[in-house]
């Protein structure tokens, strides 16, 4: 158990050596999309992102968290112990929470009380803790800047257009502003429609790529 | 008799009313990578159910000791995060100096257990929702119980949301997705989700 | 000397009977609420029936005559509306139920869940405006309005039941139907004897009925001090029955072993109980039978496990649980077939 795990980790990390640039912006924005493809930081989606407005919030508070954490977190040596990186990592981000929480309770204090505890919960998220992991190290300084640059920034895309939809299916509007929908399905503002409205957006990508892979063969 | 049925309550509505996944979908992408290995999940479980009950103890003291700020969830986080880090690495040390098979078994599970939203989250609801000691344990406990419950259902029908019966299109996480949504919808019916977040 | 009653074997036999119970359910629904009501329910199944075979063609499969499973479906969700709802709402929940409850999770037999209660559920907890809102029997609708607004419609006899435990209808009243609820799920009349024929048919598990209908009724019978009215009230209204049969006893989806069957039949009342007693939600049925899918799974597996170990050692016990005789093809349809390997990319796509 412990070598097969070794052993796919090093596979990982030659993989990860030896990306072109282009690759690891695809597979960090689109491929291996962080909402779409790996199921990273769906709670704050799931729960708080029913509207543009909403998604907005959190994609500017996930945004600034991740990305002062995981830039800051560079520093860490990466021949640290995996126990001690990790509990670095979320320190970091517990920290980089201070300032961005002062600056957005300045800036939108209603939104930012309106998404309650998954606000500081962003400072454990998925994608800060699994950096933390083997695999994703080894990676040169710029692939790793261009890896969690376009990791977040795919992450903002698919947030933005899932908040988007799931506000004009279940309210009839758009950013507030009312649209002529045939029928409002409400039951997709909630939590469950939340879950379900984004295992069809993950399929949906899915299909797309099986398109363009079959457009190209 | 009232006291003891109250804190029973309190872990009940934490581990279904207000289930870690289904009504809050906190860690769900834990819970993704743990249903794909069920041996341990009682193991893992453990963990889970340890890390929330040590947690929400210390909480309680923490709790009272940084609520002279009136900002305190903008420090909380960082006082959180040490307390976890604290109990974490005391646990992997006493692991490794007692039982060092058992250590290197649970490590894994250890690390994924400790640092994930259901934690961290069991314990920013523990400060707003509890006021007792055993309140803060017992619904710590009941957070834990109630996320293992959710990874349990998942990793019962793991093999089938992986199966090549389903179309390649929602196979495995998009159907995950689905399943975890139809069965939030079904605790919806205990919940109402009047819950605040 | 008496005839025997058959046994049937195959799929398309159990789905036979369940439609014959689900048309006589029909006619009864039409006799109350009119034109409405049979525009409601075969629209319903129409459209589950097209929405399969669009799914089917998609996935590349052909299209199996004897599966009328969509037709049960539709059939189901169309009895369990208001006669009042509009009919892009039955449309949502049909096509909800047969493609992502269905197809999504591998087509017929493959399902986790129950399609219709899911379909239905997520409708009533998105409109429940429109769908638990019902109007008194012979108020005849017009049928071919986008939605009757001019009607008055009123709570179910359910929720007065369970939210102010007033009994609010004659037992008469309850064995034919005549109260305000779902079209077609009132008739306990029908219901029971439905249930007796099709435990006898073996078209439903009779373990599995007669254990949650047991443990339902032993409960409220004792919660409201052994008044065997109100307990008749509380299993007529609410769909209990009716979801007991057809949606808790699915064929596709419930536990492949007598002795998961049983269990499941435990977890199944218990559940109806608790979100019936406690939180005192509208057609609790229907959500026990989603929550109690995967714990039927769970216990499938716990059932194969212990008979794969009886099967080395003591045959008579083994004799006991018939249905595990044939232990790998019963291994085969609670696991599902071969797991793709490493999830999400390894297989190639273009078998589906």
């Amino acid at each position: 158990m412990e070598t097969e795990t070794k052993q796919l980790t090093q596979g990982k990390i030659d993989d990860n050596r030896n990306k072109p640039m282009k690759k690891v912006i695809f597979d960090a924005a689109v491929k291996k999309n962080a909402i779409l493809a790996s199921g990273m930081v769906i709670a704050p989606l799931v729960v708080y992102a029913d509207t543009f407005k909403h998604a907005l919030t959190l994609v500017i508070s996930f945004s600034m968290i991740t990305l002062i954490t995981l830039i800051v977190s560079m520093i860490i040596p990466n021949k640290m112990v995996y126990t001690i990186r990790i509990i670095l990592h979320t320190l970091i981000g517990a920290v980089a929470f201070i300032p961005t929480a002062m600056i957005l309770d300045s800036v939108m204090p209603d939104e930012i009380s309106s998404m309650g505890v998954y606000f500081p919960l962003l400072i454990t998220n998925s994608m800060i803790i699994s950096r933390s992991d083997d695999s994703q190290l080894h990676l040169d300084r710029k692939k790793m800047i261009a890896d969690t640059l376009f990791g977040v920034i795919g992450y903002d895309v698919a947030a933005l257009l899932f908040g988007t939809v799931r506000e004009i299916i279940s309210f009839g509007e758009f950013n507030g502003n009312i649209i002529a929908m045939p029928a409002i399905v409400n039951g997709f503002a909630y939590p469950y429609g939340g879950f379900i409205l984004l295992g069809i957006f993950a399929a949906l990508l899915r299909g797309i790529f099986l398109l363009v892979r079959r457009f190209k063969s | 008799m009232s006291y003891v049925l109250q804190i029973l309550a309190v872990s009940f509505i934490a581990i279904f009313v207000e289930n870690a996944v289904f009504a809050r979908a906190m860690g769900a992408s834990t819970l993704i990578v743990i249903s794909r290995n069920r041996r341990n999940l009682l193991g893992f479980g453990c963990c889970v159910i340890y890390f929330t009950a040590v947690t929400g103890f210390l909480c309680y003291f923490i709790d009272k000791w940084i609520a002279w700020n009136e900002n305190n969830y903008i420090y909380a986080p960082v006082v959180y995060v040490m307390i976890l880090g604290l109990v974490y690495v005391i646990t992997l040390l006493c692991l490794w100096k007692f039982t060092y098979k058992f250590f290197v078994r649970m490590r894994k599970y250890i690390h994924i257990s400790a640092f994930n939203c259901a934690i961290i989250g069991a314990m920013f609801l523990n400060s707003s929702y509890c006021t007792t000691l055993a309140e803060y344990i017992f619904y710590g406990v009941g957070m834990g119980i109630g996320f293992v419950f959710a990874v349990y259902m998942v990793s019962v029908v793991y093999d089938r949301l992986y199966s090549l019966d389903v179309p390649y299109l929602f196979r495995g996480y998009p159907l995950l997705l689905v399943y975890i949504g139809i069965l939030s919808m079904a605790f919806f019916g205990l919940t109402g989700y009047q819950l605040s977040y | 000397m008496e005839k025997k009653i058959s046994i049937p074997k195959t799929d398309y036999e159990i789905m036979q009977d369940m439609l014959m119970i689900l048309s006589v359910l029909a006619v009864a629904a039409i006799y109350y609420y009119g034109a409405r009501a049979a525009v409601i329910i075969s629209l319903s199944a129409l459209c589950c029936v097209i929405t399969d075979m669009i799914c089917v063609k998609l996935r590349h499969k052909d299209i199996d005559k004897k599966d009328v499973s969509a037709l049960v479906t539709g059939m189901e969700i169309g009895l369990m509306m208001s006669a009042a709802v509009p009919y892009y709402v039955v449309i949502i929940a049909d096509i909800f139920a047969v493609v992502l409850v269905k197809h999504a999770f591998g087509g017929r037999k493959r399902e986790i869940f129950s399609c219709s209660a899911v379909g239905f559920l997520f409708v009533a907890l998105s409109f429940p405006g429109v769908v638990l809102s019902y109007p008194k029997p012979f108020t005849y609708l017009p049928a071919f309005s986008y939605a009757p607004n001019d009607t008055v419609l009123y709570s179910s006899l359910t929720k007065s039941v369970t939210e102010t435990e007033l009994q609010t209808a004659s037992v008469v009243d309850l064995l034919i139907g005549k109260f305000c609820g779902p079209m077609g799920t009132g008739f306990m009349i029908i219901l029971l004897i439905a249930a007796v024929f099709l435990v006898l048919r073996r078209s439903v598990s009779g373990i599995s009925f007669f254990t949650q209908l047991a443990i339902v009724f032993g409960y409220s019978f004792v919660y409201y001090d052994f008044n065997a009215v109100k307990t008749f009230n509380l299993l007529s209204c609410g769909m209990i029955v009716f979801g007991i049969i057809f949606l808790s006893c699915d064929f596709a989806t419930i536990p492949k072993t007598h002795l998961s069957r049983f269990l499941y039949g435990i977890v199944m009342g218990v559940l109806i109980l608790v979100f019936q007693f406690y939180a005192k939600v509208e057609n609790a049925v229907v959500y026990a039978a989603i929550i109690a899918a995967p714990i039927g799974i769970a216990l499938d597996k716990r059932a194969l496990s212990f008979a794969n170990m009886l099967k080395k050692g003591n045959k008579l016990m083994l004799g006991l649980n018939k249905d595990l005789k044939n232990i790998d093809e019963t291994i085969t349809l609670i696991n599902g077939s071969e797991k793709d390997g490493n999830g999400d990319q390894t297989t190639d796509p273009r078998k589906d």
